[in-house]
């Protein structure tokens, strides 16, 4: 080896450093080669009389080295190189940043130098290496080896203590590129926080404060991937690593909190805040006046709402600091509440309220403080609540008043936040007594925004919790009550509802009397709003098992009385599912099957007796709100209720089984998977599919097959609509969500031939457009789960874009296997999802529909691929169709010219994004978009294409103005006939894109 | 009599508002200016009016109005960049031979004398200015009148001597004449009640019509001194008196007035989009108490305001007139 | 800017968003431009020199507008902050500019402001009125930048 370690050695030199040191490094770490003998070896070159071959061998070390494993070297041979290598360090001037270099990549390879080692390095590097002198790199490597160092050899670096600081105080002086820096304040930030500075904390500070505020911007494409934002927050660390620099940093924060810069203000706001925590109460208490100040100046010249929140929160921060419970001491105590309230005095003549904005904004100073702590909120808010408070009263206009009253609700929040803390809260219940007067007064005004504050700053001052005057609780209970029965407004009613809530969470023994009275103020007129608030009530299992059965008696009384009214049926229904959500991940859910999953089956086979063809409607809404409910039950049931409560319904539909259940009603026997039992029966499946689509598969184990079969059936020769809906989509989840190895594969193959059986043509036209409805389900189960069968379901599908009875009915439909149905194939459904299924689609058949165009043997069939091809890219994002659009561009433009495309207005909004996301496409194509959208635009039969299209002309305006100008006079004065659209919508998008037109060059007049 | 306007051509082109339409003494030319900044020439080829010379790139803002001299060869071009250009067309193409600058702000009006000698010029100044064509094609500036108080809408020279008429802002009209080796105001007629937007005088040139944003017209008759009437001319000079006041024809401003020589009509074009065309008939007192009749009313001549109207000095009844909507037409009249 | 003529202006509450009827979205159906239809278009634009809309400062109303679809016809006053407001030549032409690019030409605009609220009514009415000066100040490249800032979309409300 000796001499081939030699030939590499001289290869190294001789200009092939890569190739030579993986070949050496290679040798070692097989053991071929000893380490030593390679330094050995290099001997010669490293006392060779060039300075140059003296380099480059010293070099060698590191890049050798570096391609051995981590830990490789042992101690002893890390002692031994850097012996070499601190020599190198004081040889020739050119020799030394080989040295360095190499020495970084020893330090960060070979851990575990000896202490001394360690020192030495540290000690011949500041005596030896001229930092400023040397290369941006090899400054890096100076800076390297420094912070390799403090992480392996922490403790040694530490006892050199003064000497260490200085010593890198002077190596990294000057230093300005921004790669280097982060190095240096990375290792700054160790050395502040780790080491003691002694008598350097001065001279240590200064080095960093030069840099604040960071004002660097990256070259253009920002080669080094260095950010302004990293090395801000690396330089704020520094400021942070050691309370020491509070008597040095403040002053410069404050200096630079008025500076002109807004980034620089911003900066040291946000530095500011993050130190005060260090700083704590020694650091800072001698500031507090001035920071006061600062941040009042800030605050009211309102410059920026990100300023104002970066004053603010640094403002909470202090006071935070300051009050810290383990550094209380009287004396500090009563010198930070003298601060407090002198910050009061000093916004207190903006507090009178004349000047509104500068009110809100001295208010929200005097928030930050009071949310800092307990004990800041007990002296600012006595002083600063009666100011608000009259501020609320005295001012009448709608505008005004709402800001106050949200400023004062704000407050009340900071309040709310000690809720249970009595001390605390007894010397501010006057004060929440007053609010309360301006609530109560805000109620009786007509504005629904003012009166949705009034709700919320009542309810923060209204919790038990907050409040002890139990007379306030229940009228707040009544009013909730009175508002969620008449409000319609949804903004308000949220308010009022969530409210409603927040106070049964906080005291459920009050739900009881809150239901009693919903109850008793229900009539016909107000049942849907009453329905809706009983949900809100439900806070525990007794409220539940109320308010469910309210809602089951309500459905039960209105299924008997189906001819005279059916609207309460459908809240009732709607409102049932709401609450079956909202308790979904509760302990109440466990006794769900029995509450309300079998009486819901029960009231399904009751009503299954009234339906007539009047009411055919209303039972498709409510039979979709059950099948709704009952996939809350599959996703939200345990595995084995889910279970148990599957199998008595596989009985009951598969074996019209019903006199084993726990059904309260004696019923009629029923067969609703039979597709010539009537459809009022059949709809029932709906309940299946709702459990069906939503439960785990491993749940479903009794009958599965059997009603996927029946099922099956259903939905090939089902005449109703709804049933035959129904039943694709329980045979498409099942497919979906078959285990891996089941029954699936040989299901597959016979299921595919009875479809191409009924597919044929020699069958009735709705018997084969329901064999492609269910054909399309099962291609839309197989390619979400990424079955490798869905190749064979997917390429059929689209060659019967070709066929002249089903083509248009496959060209309408097929966008559905890439389409979103949260509904069904979800993960929280269980369903089997294969990630990036659609793209994968697409891709796979993009060529078969492009080719299937083409080769179209008519326009008819053409118009088939077109609505294909346009309603699977409406469907899909835009990042999947980009790599395409080229390809698709012609076919869009064709489908736009087909007035009659549904897809039309996705179209026109997949070009839109386009505009935005792919303009080279977009803006080759320009000379034939402009004038398609404008004509679209202004001739389209159907006002949502004219504003589809001319939203489209309006994104455009973002693509570059070369391509835009020449178009420009042309759209501006074309779209005047828009302007005079008959439709005042389009009237209005046209306004807008025209305007956005006539702005893009401000030399352009109207 | 009833008359009524045939709409011979529309000639489209200009890409923005066109402000004014004028034809070249022979009448065989006319040329047309507005927003888009250019000057298009129309010619008749074969039965149809075609756009001959497209002139581009003199101005950087709208170009408001045109006038050609007395000989035809050259065309005066007012613009809101606050210069005046010159074109001429001897060497059979447009040139632009000169560029009057002085003017403060926008040029609103140019016009040429009847000798071709002068040239007069208004501005948003408030001014009046009269250029000196020398022999060898120079122009100087021979007087500066600020006598009006605002904006001075349109200028306009006597067909016969160098009298010059001025309307304005100030809803006035003012006269100038030469006395004494420089250019003063001789007279002021006050009489509409707002902007006065265009003044024309008859072929005699002992008449001149104006008309304004109040939406009439006013026909002035001029009385030399020792006038049979016996009214007074102070300072021997003549006196200008309203004789007549044409109004209910139009519901918005009119913005340009224009008498024919030819058979002694007037037009007028409004922002309410007509065209009215009048004329006179005859009454004991023709001089001092005339009386017009509308002869046509043409509703909706244009989509949007109309601009400027003008007749053909050559070819009787022929009209052009140009819009908002960035045409021109040009009508005839007929007799029904 | 120096200092604001009226630096403490009322605001008031701005209207919600028109309720689209039934009918506004039947293409069938033609909806003839009402009054309502011209105040949201100038509702929304933005004062010269305070962070708010002309709504906000109450300068726009309803009630001030007329239309007639059938005439062509569209009527504004516009009542200007306080009665010696050095903006209200810029706010009237800001009001007309946005008329200008939103209405179909074959309106006829007058922009004017509500009788006894400006000490220069009618100054600023005949000047308002006067398009050539209207087009003359479109070609104004400073002047058409205060106009569009006025009528672009303010981010923040």
């Amino acid at each position: 080896m000796a001499t081939s370690m030699e030939h590499e050695i001289e290869r190294y030199l001789l200009g092939d450093p890569l190739e030579a040191s993986k070949v050496i490094a290679s040798e070692i770490n097989k053991s071929n080669a000893k380490f030593i003998s390679f330094i050995e070896s290099l001997e010669a070159s490293l006392t060779n009389t060039d300075n140059v071959t003296r380099g480059r061998a010293t070099h060698m070390i590191g890049d050798v080295v570096e391609m051995l494993p981590p830990s490789f070297l042992s101690q002893e041979q890390g002692d031994m190189v850097t012996k070499f290598l601190l020599a190198k360090l004081k040889d020739h001037h050119s020799v030394q940043p080989h040295a360095l270099q190499s020495l970084a990549v020893l330090t960060s390879r070979c851990s575990p130098l000896g202490d001394e080692t360690a020192k030495d390095i540290c000690l011949t590097i500041f005596r030896e290496v001229q930092n400023q002198t040397l290369s941006h790199a090899d400054r890096g490597a100076t800076y390297r080896v420094l912070q390799n160092l403090l992480g392996a050899s922490t403790q040694a670096l530490s006892d050199l203590g003064g000497d260490f600081v200085i010593g890198f105080i002077q190596q990294m002086d000057a230093e300005k590129d921004p790669r280097n820096l982060l190095i240096c304040f990375n290792c700054a930030q160790f050395i502040c926080s780790n080491f003691s500075l002694g008598p350097f904390t001065e001279e240590m500070f200064e080095i960093l404060g030069c840099y604040f505020p960071v004002d660097f911007v990256p070259p253009p494409n920002n080669p080094h991937g260095i950010t302004k934002e990293e090395l801000v927050i690396a330089l704020r660390k520094c400021f942070g690593a050691t309370p020491q620099f509070a008597e040095y940093s403040i002053p410069l924060l404050l200096e630079k909190m008025t500076s002109d810069l807004q980034s620089a203000r911003l900066d040291s706001f946000f530095t500011l805040a993050e130190c005060a925590p260090v700083y704590g109460m020694n650091g800072l208490t001698r500031f507090l006046g001035s920071i006061n100040s600062t941040a009042k100046r800030e605050v009211l010249m309102n410059i920026s709402s990100a300023l104002v929140e970066a004053a603010n929160n640094a403002v909470t921060e202090v006071y935070k600091a300051v009050v810290s419970p383990t550094t209380q001491t009287n004396k500090s105590i009563s010198d930070v509440s003298e601060n407090i309230v002198e910050l009061y005095q000093d916004v207190g003549k903006f507090l009178e309220g004349t000047d509104l904005k500068k009110s809100c904004l001295a208010f929200s100073l005097c928030r930050a403080v009071a949310s800092s702590s307990t004990f800041a909120m007990g002296i600012m808010l006595p002083l600063v609540l009666p100011s608000l408070i009259s501020c609320c009263h005295k001012h009448t206009q709608v505008s005004e008043q709402l800001a106050f009253v949200k400023e004062l609700n704000r407050f009340l929040s900071v309040i709310y936040d000690h809720k249970g803390n009595t001390g605390v809260l007894a010397p501010l219940q006057l004060l929440m007594k007053s609010a309360c007067a301006v609530f109560e007064q805000l109620l009786k005004l007509t504005s629904s925004d003012l009166q949705r504050e009034a709700i919320k700053g009542l309810r923060l001052v209204s919790t038990p919790r907050i409040t002890t005057d139990e007379e306030q609780v229940q009228s707040l209970l009544h009013l909730l009550i009175i508002k969620s029965l008449a409000v319609q407004s949804s903004d308000l009613r949220s308010e009022v509802l969530s409210s409603l809530r927040v106070i049964l969470e906080e005291e459920p023994k009050l739900s009881e009397q809150a239901i009693k009275s919903l109850i008793e103020q229900t009539d016909q007129d107000n049942f849907l709003l009453a329905s809706d608030a009983l949900v809100y009530t439900v806070v525990n299992t007794k409220s539940f098992t109320e308010v469910n059965n309210f809602f089951l008696k309500t459905m039960s009384e209105n299924i008997l009385a189906l001819a005279e009214k059916s609207g309460n049926l459908l809240s009732c229904a709607r409102a049932m599912k709401q609450l079956l959500l909202q308790i979904s991940k509760t302990e109440i859910f466990a006794q769900v099957e029995t509450s309300t999953a079998l009486p819901l089956i029960s009231l399904s086979i009751q009503a299954s007796e009234q339906w007539t063809e009047e009411s055919s409607k209303t039972c498709q809404a409510l039979m979709s709100c059950f099948r709704d409910a009952f996939s809350v039950f599959g996703q939200f049931m345990a595995k084995s209720d889910v279970t148990s409560f599957w199998d008595k319904m596989a009985l009951l539909f598969l074996e019209g089984e019903i006199q084993n259940h726990d059904f309260t009603e004696n019923l009629k026997n029923i067969q609703p998977l039979q597709s010539e039992s009537p459809w009022q029966q059949t709809r029932l499946v709906a309940l299946m599919e709702g459990l069906v689509i939503s439960a785990n598969i491993q749940a479903l184990v009794e009958r599965r097959e059997q009603f996927f079969e029946t099922a099956y059936v259903l939905a090939l020769q089902s005449q109703d609509e709804f049933t035959h809906l129904s039943a694709c989509k329980c045979v498409a989840a099942i497919m979906n969500k078959a285990p891996i190895g089941s029954q699936i594969q040989w299901f597959l193959e016979p299921i595919v031939d009875k479809l191409k059986r009924a597919l044929a043509s020699e069958n009735t036209l709705p018997g084969r457009l329901r064999a492609v409805q269910l054909w399309l389900w099962l291609t839309k189960a197989m390619e979400c789960r990424g079955h490798s069968a869905t190749t064979i379901l997917s390429s059929h599908l689209i060659s019967l874009l070709d066929d002249p009875d089903l083509g248009p009915e496959v060209g309408r439909r097929l966008s559905m296997v890439v389409e979103d149905m949260d509904d069904i194939f979800s993960a929280q459904n269980h369903s089997i999802i294969t990630p990036l299924y659609k793209q994968r689609f697409f891709s796979l058949n993009l060529k078969a529909l492009v080719n299937g165009y083409e080769n179209a043997v008519s326009k008819e069939v053409k118009q088939n691929y077109l609505l294909a091809v346009s309603g699977i890219v409406s469907r899909l994002p835009l990042q999947v169709t980009k790599p395409h659009l080229n390809q698709l561009m012609p076919l869009l433009m064709l489908a736009l010219k087909d007035s009659k495309n549904p897809n039309l207005g996705a179209i026109l909004s997949t070009l839109s994004v386009a505009g935005a996301s792919a303009p080279q496409t977009v803006t080759s194509n320009m000379d034939s978009l402009v004038p398609q959208l404008l004509d679209l635009s202004i001739r389209s039969g159907d006002m949502k294409v004219r504003i589809a299209a001319l939203e489209c002309l309006e994104q455009l305006t973002g693509l570059s103005s070369h391509v835009l100008v020449p178009h420009q006079t042309k759209v501006v004065r074309e779209l005047k006939q828009a302007l005079d659209d008959k439709k005042r919508l389009v009237r209005r998008q046209a306004a807008e894109t025209r305007s956005a037109w006539i702005l893009l060059q401000p030399e352009t007049k109207s | 009599m009833h008359h009524s306007l045939k709409e011979v051509q529309q000639l489209t082109g200009h890409t923005d508002q066109v402000w004014c339409v004028a034809w070249s003494p022979s009448g065989s030319l006319l040329a047309s200016c507005g927003g888009d900044k250019t000057i298009r020439i129309w010619g008749k080829e074969d039965k149809s009016w075609v756009c001959k010379s497209l002139l581009t790139d003199a101005h950087t803002r709208t170009i408001r109005a045109l006038s050609w001299s007395p000989c035809g060869q050259y065309l005066a071009a007012a613009s809101f960049d606050a210069t005046t250009s010159i074109w001429s067309r001897k060497s059979g193409e447009f040139e632009c031979l000169a560029t009057l600058e002085g003017h403060e702000n926008e040029v609103k009006c140019v016009g040429w004398a009847c000798t071709g000698n002068l040239l007069a010029t208004c501005a948003r100044d408030k001014s009046v200015w009269i250029w000196e064509v020398t022999a060898d094609e120079e122009f100087e500036c021979a007087s500066v009148l600020s006598t009006h108080t605002q904006d001075v809408k349109c200028v306009k020279w006597h067909p016969a001597c160098e009298l010059l008429a001025s309307c304005s802002y100030d809803d006035t009209i003012r006269l100038y004449h030469e006395a004494s080796d420089d250019w003063e105001s001789c007279a002021m007629l006050k009489g509409h009640s707002s902007t006065v937007w265009s003044v024309d005088f008859n072929k005699d040139g002992h008449r001149i019509v104006s008309a304004g944003a109040d939406a009439s017209l006013k026909i002035w008759q001029d009385y030399e001194p020792g006038n049979p009437e016996g009214i007074a001319t102070p300072d021997n000079l003549p006196v200008w008196k309203c004789v007549c006041t044409i109004g209910g024809h139009h519901e918005r401003p009119i913005y340009s007035v224009n008498w024919c020589s030819l058979s002694g009509m007037i037009a007028t074009a409004s922002g309410d989009d007509s065209l009215c065309v009048y004329q006179e008939i005859s009454t004991e007192d023709a001089r001092n108490a005339p009386k017009f009749e509308i002869a046509v009313r043409q509703k909706a001549a244009h989509l949007e305001d109309i601009n400027c109207v003008s007749w053909n000095p050559v070819q009787k009844g022929l009209l052009a007139s140009c819009s908002d909507d960035g045409n021109i037409k040009i009508w005839q009249l007929q007799k029904e | 800017m120096s200092e604001l003529d009226n630096a403490n202006p009322l605001v008031f509450e701005i209207t919600k968003d028109r309720q689209i009827l039934p009918e506004e979205e039947d293409d069938s159906v033609t909806d003839k431009f009402d009054r309502r239809e011209i105040f949201d278009l100038i509702r929304v634009i933005n004062d010269p020199e305070h962070p708010l809309t002309l709504e906000e400062l109450n300068v726009v109303v309803e009630s001030n507008i007329k239309v007639d679809d059938d005439k062509n016809s569209v009527y504004v006053e516009f009542v200007p902050t306080i009665p010696h407001c050095s903006m209200a030549t810029l706010i009237g032409l800001s009001i007309r500019v946005k008329l200008l690019r939103s209405l179909p030409p074959r309106f006829k605009v007058d922009v004017k402001i509500a009788p006894g609220t400006h000490e220069s009514e009618l100054a600023v009415n005949k000047q308002l009125a006067d398009k050539e000066r209207v087009a003359a100040a479109l070609e104004n490249s400073h002047l058409l930048e205060l106009v569009n800032q006025c009528l672009s979309k303010r981010a923040t409300g």
